[in-house]
């Protein structure tokens, strides 16, 4: 889904909290504003944005043999495809161990780290969000000829163990090496999620009363900070999530098969429904997952201020 | 514990949290060698998993394998040959030349093209919601950018492809009912530079609208009301107090998205295929093998534009970055 | 005691190194344990490990043990093998048949190029492909690369010289002709029977090639086939480029993708691609009520033999080798003869024609194609050719 991630650079909160509007409507007054060119923006925005999904779904549910509508090509989704590819289903496993992986790791790596910094070494964070941000720079694309070099570097001297190591971890059935690159790709928005989540719940105070209070770390850690920090790090396991199963360009130029967005690019699909089928099912359930949290979040945030 | 113990432990541990307490000089050191211990696995993991391979496409990008004469060995039937390994620079003038010249030009444009159209449009989609009475519309917008700037990829790619692809719901439509064929009358066809572009104004337009929904914000109606009452109009207005504040702003915001529709892959892959003249695609397909002999490193050269077009253009971005923090904070 | 951040950073830190290194020391000791294991069963059962090394049956132990070893080895690695192309489907049901021997087909739509990235990447897996099914060039390079295991057929005699490497690291399996597959009833009636007759203003938007010249072997060989037919030869593709370059501004090339969907759906009614998978489509297609005729051009005859190769770091030695065995057998039921069923021109034919072991019927089924001079380019002017395609072909259909 996420073709770049350039958009979760914009987000750190997916979906923003309700915001107080300190401006209410009615102050804005004629000199910023006019309601007709408004509306025909809103609607060209709106045919283009919803048209596509709309138009994919009626595609999808087009019956070429008899007319009308079917719902064959969802039905279809879930059987074998024919050229010998693994189901709908492994895939989406596959995929999602990855991505769980991921989430894991990065959050292992980046979590102490960030509360490190910002508890230990305030002016290393300057280096280290400039650090994150080097993923933006070097896109995918870029990250994975250098990664395909290094392979064929290490792979001059088979003997080695460099070589078994590499071996081991890009093997198909526990592709760690995605999960490593993945963790890279998605650093610099779980870094900027976690560095709004801590910073804005004083985490020094917290550190220092719960120590005062005879707290181990273990404790400070996760029975004080990981609650207060709940809406950030599962913002950053989102993110990683849609970014992992959303994830195209590596896994594909390293040949690996079976990860979701490969799987369906090499569907066989006579017509195009059942790709169709398959990017509409699993756009919706983004959506819809999203939206849950969104709501989950405002929820908190109501909960909060009420 | 004690009270008394407790009372005690906890005045040393107060003295040691202080941040500047001074306490012994080897206490001090052995903590700050053991903090930076902690930072190890951070930068280590950067160092491994990313320096490592930036520096493997540095370095190859400049180096040739010219290969000797085979000789069959007798026993094995397998071809000996020595190989030689030197520094060039032909790997990145030939990147830049034939269909890979074609590529860098065409992605360029494709990029510029985007950006200007999806801020522009962006833009204004984030006025027209900003400005409007109802609350529940921003919501709504604003929620359903966030949702859409993360599309993209192949499921967008289908959707467009199911939509207006030679077969797609409007081009069938436009030709039973209308006669109009959207590829030879409209001379518009998916797979092509301007449907990549079509498709990627989908995520490219969302992602403005939430870059510039707070900044449109940020403008306080103090402004347009003094702005007003010194007797400007609304173009002086945009002119010469929101536009300059909202520049930076615009402008980095740009440059986002120029290295994000540079940088792309998937969707314009699903979209046009494996050798189709725009770079990302040019690089997956010469790593896949289709390179001439003694052009193995063409890779790694295609690689260095691509960081040597988008580094400057971040680098001016995060400047621009700090500057818009001035007036709209 | 060291109550701070730091402190915790730092047991963070080792701990992370210490999975670090127990996954490393697990890695190795499992690949090392893997190779002793198969040391072990090889001196004990006369040698699955020494069939990796065998270069014939009978330098490895006759054809029974070969046999027996493949067997034992149970299972066999394709790679890049679609069940349509060429006649393979019925080729892997019939060894699957004989030996008992099960077929994993991995990525069946991959390319050349993608078979030899996975002989050099996935040395020592299980999934490592066995065998390889490639385009001539990259048998060649694949050759000077290392990528092979020399093997040498039984039948290795009846292959021509210039279609083998001399010390067995590859070898040729069956070829065809560039044709022009068709579907009359949406082109008006009156199918292309030359190249030359592409021109023709009525095929607007019908024309397509199957892949991008630049990356695809089938398109590549019918840009050459486009260019002999414009006066082209085997130093010089430039007159095909021309060709196409004419055909895309009168609007008769279609670049679309060709996909069984579009050729079903009429998007792609001229298709000019190897004449087994035209006629093997054609099949396919009848069922879907569609008529798709397909013709060799006289005018641009362009025929290539694709190549087989034993990977040298194949996972089933033994059952490689017997595959290759198989697929070399004059046998009714064997490869050569399912080739000739699957509409190809199997390598062995001119011998198999000589000994009367050719199966008549489905030669019947093949076009008859006069090419008193076989069009055969040496390496070099292969790559002198997909030079001139990758630089210029882009700019030619913009």
């Amino acid at each position: 889904m996420t073709s770049t991630g350039y958009g979760t650079a914009a987000t750190p909160d997916l979906l923003p909290e309700a915001p107080v509007d300190q401006h209410p409507p009615g102050k804005r007054r004629k000199i910023a504003s006019g309601s007709w060119p408004r509306w025909i923006i809103l609607t060209v925005a709106a045919i283009y944005f919803i048209g596509p999904l709309l138009a994919a779904i009626s595609f999808t549910v087009q019956d070429h043999v008899h007319g009308g509508v079917t719902f064959s090509a969802y039905r279809q989704i879930f059987t074998t495809p024919a050229n010998g590819q693994v189901g709908f289903t492994t895939a989406l496993v596959y995929s999602l161990e990855i991505a769980v992986t991921t989430i894991v790791l990065t959050l292992l790596l980046l979590l102490p780290t960030q509360l490190l910094l910002h508890l230990r070494f305030p002016r290393v964070r300057g280096l280290v969000e400039v650090i994150t941000l080097l993923p933006l720079v070097f896109p995918p694309v870029v990250l994975v000829v250098g990664v395909d070099d290094v392979f064929t570097w290490v792979g001059k001297n088979t003997h080695s163990p460099l070589y078994k190591v590499i071996s081991y971890i890009r093997q198909d059935s526990h592709p760690y090496i995605l999960v490593f690159l993945y963790v890279i790709l998605a650093m610099p928005f779980v870094y900027r999620t976690l560095d709004a989540g801590i910073r804005s719940i004083d985490s020094r105070t917290l550190v220092e009363a719960s120590r005062n209070l005879g707290a181990g770390w273990p404790t400070v850690l996760f029975r004080v900070l990981v609650p207060c920090l709940r809406t950030a790090l599962i913002n950053s396991a989102f993110l990683c999530f849609a970014l992992v199963m959303g994830e195209f360009t590596i896994s594909k130029i390293l040949n690996y098969t079976k990860p979701f967005p490969v799987w369906l690019y090499q569907l066989p699909t006579t017509s195009g429904q059942v790709q169709a089928a398959v990017s509409v099912f699993s756009l919706l359930l983004v959506e819809v997952l999203l939206l849950v949290i969104g709501a989950l979040n405002w929820r908190r945030a109501v909960e909060k201020k009420g | 514990m004690t009270s008394a113990g407790r009372v005690e432990s906890e005045m040393s541990t107060q003295v040691e949290e202080l941040p500047k307490a001074r306490g012994t000089g080897s206490a001090r050191s052995r903590r700050l060698s053991f903090g930076w211990l902690g930072l190890v696995p951070f930068f280590g993991y950067v160092f491994l998993v990313f320096m490592v391979p930036i520096g493997f496409i540095l370095y190859n990008a400049f180096r040739k394998t010219v290969h000797g004469a085979s000789v069959r060995d007798p026993v094995t039937q397998q071809f000996v040959r020595t190989d030689h390994t030197s520094f060039t620079g032909s790997n990145v003038s030939n990147s830049l030349k034939g269909v890979y010249r074609t590529a860098v030009v065409n992605s360029l444009q494709l990029s510029a093209v985007v950006a200007i159209i999806g801020a522009v449009v962006g833009v204004l989609l984030a006025y027209a919601v900003v400005n409007s009475k109802s609350n529940a519309l921003r919501q709504i917008v604003i929620a359903a950018a966030a949702v859409t700037a993360n599309f993209g990829g192949i499921p967008l790619a289908f959707l467009f492809i199911a939509t207006v692809g030679n077969a797609g719901m409007v081009t069938t439509f436009l030709k039973d009912h209308l006669n109009i064929s959207l590829q030879n009358d409209l001379h518009f066809q998916l797979a092509t530079t301007a449907g990549v572009a079509l498709v990627y104004l989908y995520f490219l337009v969302p992602l403005m609208v939430l870059v510039m929904t707070p900044a449109l914000e940020g403008l306080k109606p103090q402004w347009a009301e003094a702005a007003e009452n010194l007797g400007a109009n609304r173009w002086h207005y945009w002119r010469y107090v929101a536009g300059p504040v909202l520049l930076p702003n615009f402008l980095g915001s740009v440059l986002l998205l120029f290295c994000s529709s540079f940088s792309a892959y998937a969707t314009a892959y699903a979209l046009v295929g494996d050798s189709f003249p725009l770079v990302p695609i040019q690089i997956s397909s010469v790593l896949s093998g289709n390179v001439l002999s003694g052009q193995e490193n063409l890779g790694a050269a295609l690689a260095l534009d691509m960081i040597v077009i988008v580094l400057p253009l971040t680098v001016v971005y995060q400047l621009l970055q700090r500057r818009t923090s001035r007036w709209l904070a | 005691m060291e109550n701070n951040v730091a402190g915790r950073g730092v047991r963070i830190a080792s701990a992370a190194l210490a999975a670090g290194a127990l996954l490393v020391s697990v890695a190795a000791c499992s690949s090392s344990k893997s190779s002793t294991s198969a040391k072990s069963s090889g001196t004990t059962s006369s040698a699955p490990v020494s069939w990796s090394t065998a270069q014939s049956a009978t330098a490895g132990g006759g054809m029974d043990a070969l046999v027996a070893a493949a067997k034992a080895e149970g299972t066999l690695n394709l790679i890049a093998v679609p069940r349509t192309w060429a006649g393979y489907g019925a080729i892997i049901d019939a060894f699957t048949a004989k030996y008992g021997i099960k077929i994993n087909s991995e990525n069946p739509d991959g390319s050349s190029g993608d078979e030899i990235n996975a002989v050099k990447s996935t040395k020592g897996q299980s999934s490592a492909p066995d065998v390889v099914d490639i385009g001539n060039s990259y048998a060649l390079s694949g050759a000077q690369e290392g990528d092979f295991a020399p093997y040498k057929v039984a039948t290795w005699s009846a292959i021509p010289d210039a279609q083998k490497d001399a010390g067995g690291l590859w070898f040729s399996d069956y070829g065809g002709y560039i044709a022009i597959g068709c579907n009359a009833a949406k082109v008006g009636g009156t199918c292309p029977k030359t190249i030359k007759d592409l021109d023709n203003p009525a095929y607007k938007g019908d024309v397509a090639l199957n892949g991008d010249p630049t990356s695809a072997n089938a398109a590549f060989e019918a840009v050459w086939a486009a260019a002999l037919a414009n006066g082209g030869s085997a130093t010089n593709i430039q007159p095909g480029i021309d060709f196409f370059k004419k055909l895309n501004s009168e609007r008769i090339f279609n670049k679309t993708k060709v996909t069984p969907a579009t050729v079903q759906s009429g998007e792609t009614p001229i298709v000019l691609d190897w004449d087994y998978l035209n006629l093997g489509n054609a099949a396919t297609l009848q069922k879907a009520g569609i008529t798709w005729t397909t013709a060799v051009p006289s005018d641009g005859l362009v025929s290539a033999y694709y190549a087989q190769a034993v990977s040298i770091n194949a996972a089933h030695p033994a059952a490689a080798r017997l595959w290759e065995e198989f697929l070399y057998s004059q046998d009714t039921s064997a490869g050569q003869n399912g080739w000739i069923r699957g509409f190809a021109r199997p390598i062995e034919l001119p011998a198999m024609q000589t000994a009367g072991t050719a199966d008549t019927t489905a030669l019947a089924k093949l076009p008859a194609v006069t090419d008193p001079t076989p069009f055969a380019p040496t390496p070099d002017q292969v790559s002198a050719a997909k030079a001139v395609v990758t630089q210029k072909w882009a700019a030619a259909v913009a």
